[in-house]
């Protein structure tokens, strides 16, 4: 994200591909077509790697009229971090702009001030913004003003100022919920979600989420981070079936590809520990995934411990690895997998032995007596982890013959969950169908509107959800 | 300061016995209630028993926490209810915060639904009405009326109407009520109040508005308060004299014969002659005669010398002349005296079609008829049928009806010679002629008579009594009702009624058709049940088809009350008469875009199982929208596309009716893939369509159709289609072409050239719709293995294009106030059904609207005055006639012309050179070899402006940049000028008047061709505007 400094591309590339956006957005407002909007955030991707004050200046000069507040607050923070304003070309004559170009200034101004970290101008300039963006109330500046927001809290978390703008994001959402902006609402909610989890808040949370209704309409990218913050919330309140579903949601939404690599290892680290919570091993291969490879190792180990039932490594494993649990927000989860461990631990001696002293089992899960070790056994006949008898006088576990599976339910349900998932996974898809377009089109507009598509399917592929990686740590 | 994270703890107090901490607790999630609602919505309970808890103190204040509550859970009515509950504490103000907004305009919302209906009306809570009205006084506080206007007009509070324009700005409130009743108020029975309400506002004015109250007394049918004001006006000065005459002149314009006789009829009668004929009697004799008599004699006899101005004789009171301008016998003359006048019709046109058409079929020969009675329609000239008689004389059968019906088309309002022109066609006792030609005179003697044949009548009833011939009876039917529109006479009604039962096919269905003519707009029940019974007994399918277009005209304009009627129609057995049903929709609803008849007729259009019948659905949402034609493309575009031809037929034939004129671009971008279409007919009414859409554009203001790369972009163009100008669309093309580079920068450069190329092309193909249609209508016309269906529909789209002398447009919209024009609407509904019948397409012409300026002094004579039209010339200029040169094909090398004049007036808009005048109209006469030379100049300077004279041609589009020249002598007594006739204020009286020559109509036709032949009145009016322009 150090792009600041390394670009010495003539600013005049940069602009031309503003001024492309800008009129992608003219004609976003003009013929009331989201999409359009939705092509020129999405090629901010490739902007701002080359933004830089020069750049900027130059561009506003060129394409915003002298008054317009995106031009004047960004002189202010261009000229602060010294960079030569005036050696841009004399100032295009524009006279007016629709507020969507300044908002779209803003943003990009945003960005640059967040890759260059600097934050405290960052987030002035982004609590000025907001308050722009309030006082209009136009259906096409929806997208813009959703990633405003994004940066307004993202600059106050880095201030450490979280608490004091949970007010106003709550306000927004109010606003945005009357005027039905479903892609404010949907950034706003995850935003409100992120604030309280950050705080430990998951009661306020929890209400949050029952209270309202997250928008449909929401892109994929919000819809996963929705999930995944209800995933965790789920996994808090024990509900872990529930908390994994979520999760699975939100790695199925979850764009696959390398610049989301930080959401999808947040996700999976909290999937896989609600996974083992439910009693479920992960796969192996996931283990393996290049660029889950490295960030998972610790949860490899916790895995391993849990699926052998070795307590003892599973305690090593914690104690090495606490200080990663904890930024990661888990340990209070791997915390409640010790009482796992131990009930597999329960289940692998079970399975061996058909008869077994408690003494044994004492000393094979290192407990630390014998009336411990029958009581956890007893917790483990009654909760139906095992199907054994406990013998107290002579002091053994004797374990029932072992029933055959597939004469009960068990693989009804296994399929029926797959089914569903599949079946829920086909409806999905169809609803994210598009029409294909109108057929009286003529050839020659035929051929445009594929070379749109296949532009738009080169910027997909470039660059999509490129900001998803600025929330920093899951 | 510390964040509170929870607010458990404030809730926790509210289970405390002691009241002051229940208080405490209220208060303070009252301020918490925006950051915790999701924590305080778990206890709302609690809060709710405590606003029920008669005893406790605050009870309002747990109402209004509960109501944030709710309203922040998006569940408004609850939220409603408590902040009903909060009483005073709910502060309703415009300017507060979001929960005030909402929750006031969900209120008012409520507040508006329960007054809909009388029973739930009684029912309102005081508190919610207390609310609303507090909601008023903030409004007027803010001086936000037209809000305040809007509430009470959806909540039908006539007193709070009455009370907001009151205190407001009077004259600009009372201008958005009139707008907004006619066009909002769906409920017939409250718009008639509130219109009852202006009228009083208008009259309690200090200068009353007269004209608002007229149109007030036209909707509301009432005739003997209209008279009244006439009356009144005309015992004040001068001036109110000239406004009663413009009142008058209006009211003719819109209003339906049975109103403008009851008008009459109320009025004194007109001095001295007229004591002969009994007032009673009006409704099928005229007044007119008597009015005019002796003066109009007196008339005559100067009127042969063609030089001489028109001299109405100084005798005449100004009641006489309201006598005149209502019988409409004055404003007939003057359209037609402007359609003869600055006739403009290309005879070349129809000339190269009747060659190209030469020895085929009939249908040919009555295509022909029909577009030459379109392009002639009103100016008198018959030069073509002179031309051709032997051509003409090749018309046997119905084509020979229909060609001697075409007579009254050229020669309509041509009243006081309208018999003797037909003279030869018409039966005679003793001479037995052709019935066809017969017929088709006493149709054509109808025609000319249309809307106003108070003379004719008693003529067309003897001949219609005196035959048993069926086509006699069929032309005899057919003039009567044209003539005896919206009448509402009974005798006329008994004698169509004869002829109908006596089930001939042929003449039932024309008298069916007729009953509904003369009974339009009366929902006259006894003629509708006869109607309806009929239909259901006979076993001729052509004598349903009349009457159940019969049906749906007697409810024109009925909205609600037809419903009835239409559900009866619409779940019939028929397919005819379920057709009658949606026709009636279309004619009940017509103008009024009202929701409901758009969803029943979407529906239909779908889902009928008679193709006709979803026909008749899809074209009759041209007729419902025909008031915001802008919506039209949008609604019909899917089912331009739809796989039933019927549909994608009537999806044509609506874009035509209510885009008609405006030459609207996505209109036509509708309407170009549909003029290639794999069925015949419906390139017919994609061709017809197109020529209605670009009735009276030319090759500036028609727009250019738009490459392919740059679709997307310029939807504003649209909406205004007269600055839809080639130069406009240049620059947009060469930023279009920039913007491609830029994207294209990064990639492939193949795909760059690639696209130029295409826009090379593509300009070269094709730079104008005007100009695209033109050709595409003479390829189909000249293409030997076309199908007559769209020849058929090529040729009348010709005719259309064209039509009046280039000097009318269709125009099925009123002047401002009025949703539709009357006999527009009729006339056109009566057209779409050439379906069935082909001599029925010369109804068509009662949709033709004369679109010149015609201004009158207070004698009613035609002054000299100017008027500035504020663009360029060529814009709204007449397209230069196709010229004749060696080269066999002659429209081409005209149209090659027309794009370099195209493109010169792009080129000139950037130079924008000094004003100077060089008249449009001269390229006209100069030969194509000068003309180069002429252009060049042209090239240089091009006036920003030009200057209209009275008694020329203003198009609808032009209306806007229409001004009165600031000091000069006449004044408009109407402030908005909206073309037509207009009555001038006179500011220096006292010098000699300068009056219009008048042409010679009067005179027997032959002398009056030879002294004028067509066209040649338009040079010399030319050479008198450019002699006095410079001096400006």
């Amino acid at each position: 994200m150090s792009a600041t400094t390394t670009s010495n591309e003539d600013p005049k590339f940069v602009i031309a591909e503003m001024r492309q956006h800008i009129l992608l957005l003219e004609k976003s407002v003009n013929s009331n077509e989201s999409r359009f909007a939705t092509r020129a955030i999405r090629g901010t991707a490739s902007i701002r790697k080359r933004l830089n004050g020069k750049v900027l200046g130059a561009a506003a000069a060129a394409l915003l009229p002298k008054d317009a507040v995106a031009r004047l607050g960004l002189a202010r923070f261009t000229q602060s971090s010294d960079m030569d304003v005036d050696a841009v070309a004399a100032d295009a004559k524009v006279s007016s702009v629709v507020p969507e170009i300044e908002v779209y200034f803003g943003f990009l101004t945003l960005l640059f001030l967040h890759d260059s970290a600097a934050n405290a101008h960052g987030l002035t300039f982004s609590s000025e913004l907001v308050e722009y963006i309030q006082k209009l109330n136009r259906r096409s500046l929806d997208q813009l003003s959703a990633k405003i927001y994004f940066y307004y809290e993202r600059f106050s978390e880095i201030a450490n100022r979280l608490a004091e703008v949970r007010p106003t994001l709550l306000a927004a959402l109010r606003t945005a919920t009357l005027r039905h902006d479903d892609e404010t609402q949907a950034v706003l909610l995850n935003l409100l979600l992120r604030n309280y989890i950050h705080f430990n808040l998951y009661d306020q949370a929890d209400k949050l989420v029952a209270k309202t209704t997250f928008p449909e309409t929401a892109g994929n990218s919000q819809s996963a981070r929705y999930f995944y913050y209800l995933g965790r919330i789920k996994a808090i309140q024990l509900d872990y079936t529930a908390s994994h579903s979520d999760l699975v949601q939100a790695i199925r939404k979850a764009p696959k590809n390398p610049k989301s690599a930080g959401f999808q290892q947040a996700v999976h680290k909290l999937a896989i520990i609600v996974q083992l919570l439910t009693g479920e091993i992960p796969e192996r291969s996931l283990f393996r995934e290049p660029f889950l490879l490295k960030a998972l190792v610790p949860y490899l180990s916790i895995t391993q411990a849990v699926r052998i039932g070795d307590l003892a490594k599973f305690q090593d494993t914690l104690a090495k690895h606490t200080a990663t649990f904890r930024a990661d927000k888990t340990y209070t989860l791997i915390l409640r997998l010790r009482h796992n461990v131990i009930k597999t631990g329960i289940r692998m001696i079970s399975l061996a032995y058909s008869k077994i002293s408690l003494r044994d089992i004492c000393l094979k899960l290192q407990l630390d007596s014998e009336e411990d070790a029958e009581y956890i056994v007893a917790k483990a006949i009654r909760d139906g982890v095992i199907d054994a008898v406990l013998d107290h006088e002579n002091g053994f576990m004797k374990s029932k013959e072992n029933v055959d599976i597939y004469s009960t339910n068990e693989p009804q349900n296994a399929f029926h969950q797959r089914i569903s998932f599949c079946l829920n996974l086909h409806n999905e898809s169809v609803k994210a169908l598009r029409f294909p377009y109108a057929q009286r089109k003529e050839q020659s507009t035929m051929d445009a509107l594929r070379e749109e598509e296949r532009l738009i399917a080169g910027e997909l592929a470039e660059g999509d959800l490129a900001d998803d990686d600025d929330m920093g740590d899951f | 300061m510390v964040h509170l994270t929870s607010a458990a703890g404030v809730i926790s107090l509210l289970d405390e016995s002691d009241e002051r901490l229940k208080t405490f607790a209220l208060q303070q999630l009252n301020t918490l209630v925006d950051q915790f609602w999701a924590e305080i919505a778990d206890s709302v309970t609690k809060i709710e028993i405590l606003y029920e808890d008669e005893g406790f103190k605050q009870r309002e204040l747990a109402a209004l926490v509960a109501s944030k509550v709710y309203y922040h859970l998006g569940e408004y009515d609850e939220s409603l209810t408590f902040a009903l509950g909060a009483g005073k504490l709910f502060e309703p103000s415009l300017k507060s915060s979001e929960y005030v907004e909402t929750i006031v305009s969900k209120c008012i919302d409520k507040y508006i639904t329960l007054r809909a209906t009388p029973e739930t009306a009684a029912t309102i809570d005081a508190r919610l009405e207390d609310v609303v009205q507090r909601m008023f006084k903030v409004c007027h506080a803010d001086g936000e009326f037209k809000q305040a206007l809007g509430i009470a007009l959806e909540a039908q509070r006539l007193d709070m109407i009455e009370e907001t324009v009151l205190k407001g700005n009077q004259s600009e409130l009372l201008t958005y009520l009139m707008d907004a009743s006619l066009s909002l108020i769906s409920s017939l029975e409250f718009r008639n109040k509130v219109l009852n309400l202006l009228v009083k506002l208008y009259g309690n004015l200090a200068e009353p508005d007269y004209i608002a109250c007229a149109i007030c007394y036209f909707h509301l049918n009432d005739a003997i308060h209209a008279a009244a004001l006439l009356q009144n006006l005309l015992s004040k000065d001068d001036y109110h004299v000239i406004l009663a005459y413009q009142i008058a002149f209006d009211l003719e314009a819109n209003a339906t014969q049975e109103f403008l006789l009851n008008v009459i009829a109320t009025l004194p009668p007109p001095s001295a002659t007229s004591t002969t004929i009994p007032l009673a009697a009006l409704s099928v004799t005229s007044p007119a005669p008597a009015a005019g008599g002796d003066a109009m004699e007196t008339d005559e006899a100067p009127l042969n010398n063609p030089a001489s101005p028109l001299v109405i004789t100084g005798t005449t009171t100004p009641l006489d002349q309201i006598h005149k301008i209502l019988s409409g016998s004055l404003s007939i003359k003057l359209h037609l005296d402007f359609l003869y006048r600055t006739n403009h019709t290309d005879l070349l046109i129809l000339k190269q079609t009747r060659i190209a058409l030469e020895s085929r079929s009939a249908v040919f020969h009555s295509a022909i008829t029909v577009a030459n009675g379109f392009m002639n329609a009103g100016t008198t000239s018959d030069e073509f049928l002179r031309q051709n008689l032997e051509w003409l004389a090749k018309a046997t059968n119905w084509t020979k009806f229909t060609a001697t019906a075409g007579l009254g088309v050229i020669h309509k309002g041509h009243i006081s010679r309208g018999k003797a022109v037909l003279g030869p066609y018409l039966p005679r006792d003793g001479i037995s002629g052709s019935p066809y030609s017969e017929g088709g005179s006493l149709f054509a003697l109808g025609l000319i008579h249309a809307n106003h044949g108070h003379e004719v009548m008693e003529y067309l009833t003897n001949a219609l009594k005196n035959t048993q011939n069926e086509t006699i009876q069929h032309g005899a039917c057919l003039g009567l009702g044209v003539a005896g529109m919206a009448s509402g006479s009974e005798a006329t009604y008994e004698e169509l009624k004869n002829v109908l039962f006596t089930d001939s096919a042929v003449a039932g269905e024309a008298a069916g058709l007729a009953m509904g003519l003369i009974n339009i707009g009366t929902a006259n029940p006894k003629a509708i049940e006869e109607m309806l019974q009929y239909a259901h007994e006979t076993q001729h399918e052509k004598i349903i088809r009349g009457l159940a277009i019969g049906i749906s005209l007697i409810m024109y304009a009925k909205e609600e009350a037809a419903d009835g009627l239409i559900e009866q129609l619409c779940a019939d057995k028929d397919p005819i008469l379920r057709y009658s049903g949606i026709y009636t929709v279309a004619m009940a609803y017509s103008g009024t875009s009202n929701n409901k008849a758009i969803a029943r007729l979407l529906h239909v259009a779908v889902s009928d199982v008679n193709d006709d019948v979803r026909r008749a659905a899809v074209t009759s949402l041209g007729f419902v929208l025909l008031r915001t034609p802008s919506q039209v493309p949008r609604i019909v575009q899917l089912l331009a596309e739809s796989y039933n031809p019927h549909v994608r037929y009537g999806a044509c034939l609506a874009l035509g009716i209510a885009c008609a004129g405006t030459a609207m671009s996505e209109a036509l971008e509708l309407l170009d893939p549909l003029t290639k279409d794999s069925v015949d007919f419906v390139r017919q009414g994609a061709l017809m369509a197109m020529a209605m859409v670009l009735v009276q554009h030319n090759e500036v203001s028609g727009g250019g159709k738009v490459p392919a790369p740059a679709a997307a972009a310029p939807a504003k163009d649209a909406k205004t289609p007269a600055s839809g100008t080639p130069p406009k669309e240049g620059e947009k093309k060469d930023e279009k072409k920039e913007g491609d580079k830029d994207a294209a920068k990064e990639g492939e450069k193949k795909d760059e050239k690639k696209d130029e190329k295409k826009d090379e092309k593509k300009e070269e193909q094709s730079n104008n719709w005007v100009e695209i249609v033109r050709k595409r209508f003479e390829t189909i016309i000249k293409d030997k293995y076309e199908e007559p269906m769209a020849i058929f529909g090529a040729v009348l789209g010709q005719g259309i294009l064209d039509a009046g002398g280039r000097n009318v447009t269709i125009s099925l919209r009123g002047p401002a106030g009025i949703s539709a024009r009357m006999s527009a609407v009729v006339g056109m509904a009566v057209f779409t059904q050439f379906w069935y019948w082909y001599p029925l397409s010369h109804f068509l012409s009662l949709a033709f609207t004369p679109t010149g300026v015609i201004g009158l002094n207070k004698d009613l004579n035609i002054p000299k005055f100017e008027l500035i039209s504020n663009a360029r010339p060529s814009l709204f200029a007449y397209p230069p006639e196709t010229k004749l040169p060696e080269t066999k094909e002659i429209e081409k090398v005209a149209t090659a012309v027309l794009s370099t004049t195209a493109k010169a007036a792009a080129r000139k808009k950037h130079k924008d050179g000094d004003a100077m005048e060089v008249e449009e109209k001269k390229e006209e006469v100069v030969s194509p070899t000068t003309a180069d030379a002429e252009e060049k100049k042209r090239k240089k300077k091009e006036p920003a402006f030009e200057v209209i004279e009275n008694m020329t041609r203003v198009v609808p589009a032009q209306l806007k940049f229409i001004k009165f020249k600031e000091g000069s002598r006449y004044v408009p007594v109407k402030k908005t000028f909206t073309g037509g006739i207009v009555l001038l204020h006179d500011k220096k009286p006292d010098e000699p008047v300068e009056l219009v020559a008048v042409s010679n109509l009067d005179a027997p036709p032959a002398a009056a061709a030879a002294a004028t032949p067509a066209g040649a009145a338009a040079p010399e009016a030319a050479s008198a505007t450019s002699a006095t322009a410079p001096s400006s």
